[in-house]
């Protein structure tokens, strides 16, 4: 009886770039920047955002916010009584 | 030691889908299904408007006017199935993937495991299956199955019910017999005879009063589960996932009106569809037939199965009737097409009293055997008389194929058939 071939052993304890960028992929919704509102964050117009639909989020985290007039993002402040969904956990752009 | 099952039951699930994926349909009656010309589902603000999945498109625009209808997306459900079945999964391994809105779990042994009671521990769950999805979930807890499923139907939506084994009966009082799960409705019927209404009648019904009655074991077995004795066993082997419908529909050129060509195409399709069906090997309970006019008119007809099937001999049997009522001579036809839906294991099949289910269990060697067959052999080397016509028939001019709607929620990758498996949500500023 032989070993298994090497490479897949290598293999195991490597992951994704996809799942690199997701904390909790089961949780995770992607939007794409509009505008330069967050362009301190260094999300810029037309780059993908990633977020977790989640609770748990503190003080300056970036987060989802849903409004009549659709999604924004914004710096999590305590007291903020807004429709927050979710925290922002990445976001990429693709040049090519 | 008396176990702990729950069902988790996605509240509307493809309208929640659709709300969750586009937030312009918050808050608005959402129906889907326009691609079938029937709804599929109801978002309950559709549903508060008394809108129920029998009517057809036309009673729902009638009752609930300003009723969006949109395409079912099922690319998009069964991301959010497999969502819901992993982030149960992190509690517990001993999960079920009933169906593409519903799941079993075995939580037994996890109070002492996370320190906390198994409603704690349930509620949890469903916590964090309504924070991370964006929608709601109906959930049960029991010692059965059949008691678990029948606790997520209360209070919907978004409900919690826990049923324990000692307070069984006051909630089976409240529940018509024929909405026991694995009821069929000619059970249903025959109980009603016998004076049984509710869950609750039959539970009280002696064991020696169910012989007499000469009930069928898969009765009794739903006897003991209502009863709080746990005979269904989680079935979680995964080889019958991934699959929420089947549908298998051919055009056909030049259109015609031959009867019996019509009948043939149908027949293979039906064909075709049972064989996906049990080469995942799931059973469909209700189906629905389709004729598609030249004139791009559709006549359609659902049907619910009297037993879960995924022999076409049975399903034929069925259609054949409806088929005639169906069929207009002086029109000209141009597809037939069938879908095969509520889909379910084929281990879970729900007898009837007569007898139909066990006819379709002495045929599975028969169709074992074709199936066989057709893998050594490829293609259709067997089949059924009544598809013969269909499968002999060349087809004269080739008709382009009806384009698939891509899923737009989905993010378009550059591997054209792909599409990115994190639900794109729109703009955000």
């Amino acid at each position: 009886m032989g070993f298994a071939a090497p490479a897949e052993d290598e293999l195991a304890d490597t992951i994704t770039v996809g799942a690199y960028l997701l904390r909790d992929k089961d949780a995770s919704y992607l939007l794409q920047m509009s505008g330069d509102s967050m362009a301190e964050a260094g999300i810029l117009d037309g780059d993908m955002v990633v977020f977790e639909r989640s609770h748990d989020y503190r003080a300056g985290d970036i987060v989802v916010v849903l409004g009549d007039d659709g999604y924004t993002l914004e710096y999590f402040k305590k007291g903020t009584p807004r429709q927050i969904i979710g925290v922002v956990t990445g976001s990429f752009r693709k040049y090519k | 030691m008396e176990r702990q099952i729950v069902h988790f039951d996605g509240d509307s699930f493809f309208a929640s889908v659709e709300q969750a994926l586009n937030y312009t349909l918050r808050g608005l009656p959402v129906v889907t299904g326009a691609e079938r010309g029937a709804a599929t589902s109801a978002s309950y603000e559709a549903k508060r408007m008394g809108v129920t999945r029998s009517m057809t498109l036309k009673q729902i625009k009638e009752i609930c006017p300003n009723v969006v209808v949109v395409n079912s997306d099922y690319r998009a459900y069964a991301i959010y199935a497999h969502r819901m079945y992993r982030i149960v999964r992190r509690y517990t391994p001993l999960v079920e993937e009933y169906s593409v809105d519903e799941c079993f779990a075995d939580i037994t042994g996890l109070d002492k495991t996370y320190g906390m009671t198994y409603t704690e521990i349930a509620q949890m769950i469903k916590a964090k299956l309504e924070e991370s999805l964006g929608i709601t979930f109906g959930v049960g807890l029991a010692p059965t199955k059949v008691l678990a499923k029948a606790a997520s139907k209360f209070n919907k939506p978004a409900g919690f019910t826990h049923i324990p084994i000692e307070r069984r009966r006051e909630y089976l009082a409240r529940v018509a017999i024929g909405n026991v799960w694995g009821v069929g409705t000619a059970t249903a019927a025959q109980l009603q005879g016998l004076g049984v209404m509710t869950a609750l009648d039959f539970a009280n019904k002696s064991f020696e009063w169910m012989q007499l009655q000469q009930m069928h074991k898969n009765h009794r077995a739903l006897w003991h589960e209502l009863n709080g004795t746990l005979v269904h066993e989680l079935n979680i082997n995964p080889d019958h996932q991934d699959i929420g419908s089947i549908i298998k529909s051919r055009t056909f050129s030049p259109p015609s009106n031959d009867k019996t060509f019509i009948y043939s195409q149908l027949a293979k399709n039906v064909e075709a569809a049972c064989e996906r069906a049990r080469t995942h090997g799931v059973r469909a309970r209700a189906i629905t037939v389709m004729l598609k006019t030249q004139s791009f008119l559709y006549g359609r007809v659902e049907i619910t199965l009297p037993v879960a099937t995924a022999d076409p001999r049975d399903m034929l049997a069925v259609i054949k009737p409806q088929f005639e009522q169906l069929y207009r001579p002086a029109t000209l036809y141009r597809a037939t097409g069938i879908s095969l839906r509520s889909i379910v294991p084929e281990d879970s099949v729900t007898l009837d009293f007569f007898g139909a289910g066990e006819k379709t269990l002495r045929n599975a060697p028969v169709l074992k055997s074709i199936d066989d067959i057709n893998h050594r052999y490829g293609g259709q080397s067997v089949f059924l008389g009544s598809s013969m016509q269909a499968i002999n028939y060349r087809e004269r001019s080739r008709v382009k194929k009806e384009g698939r709607r891509t899923a737009k929620v989905l993010m378009e990758s550059e591997y054209k058939r792909k599409s990115i498996d994190i639900p794109f949500l729109g703009k955000v500023q």
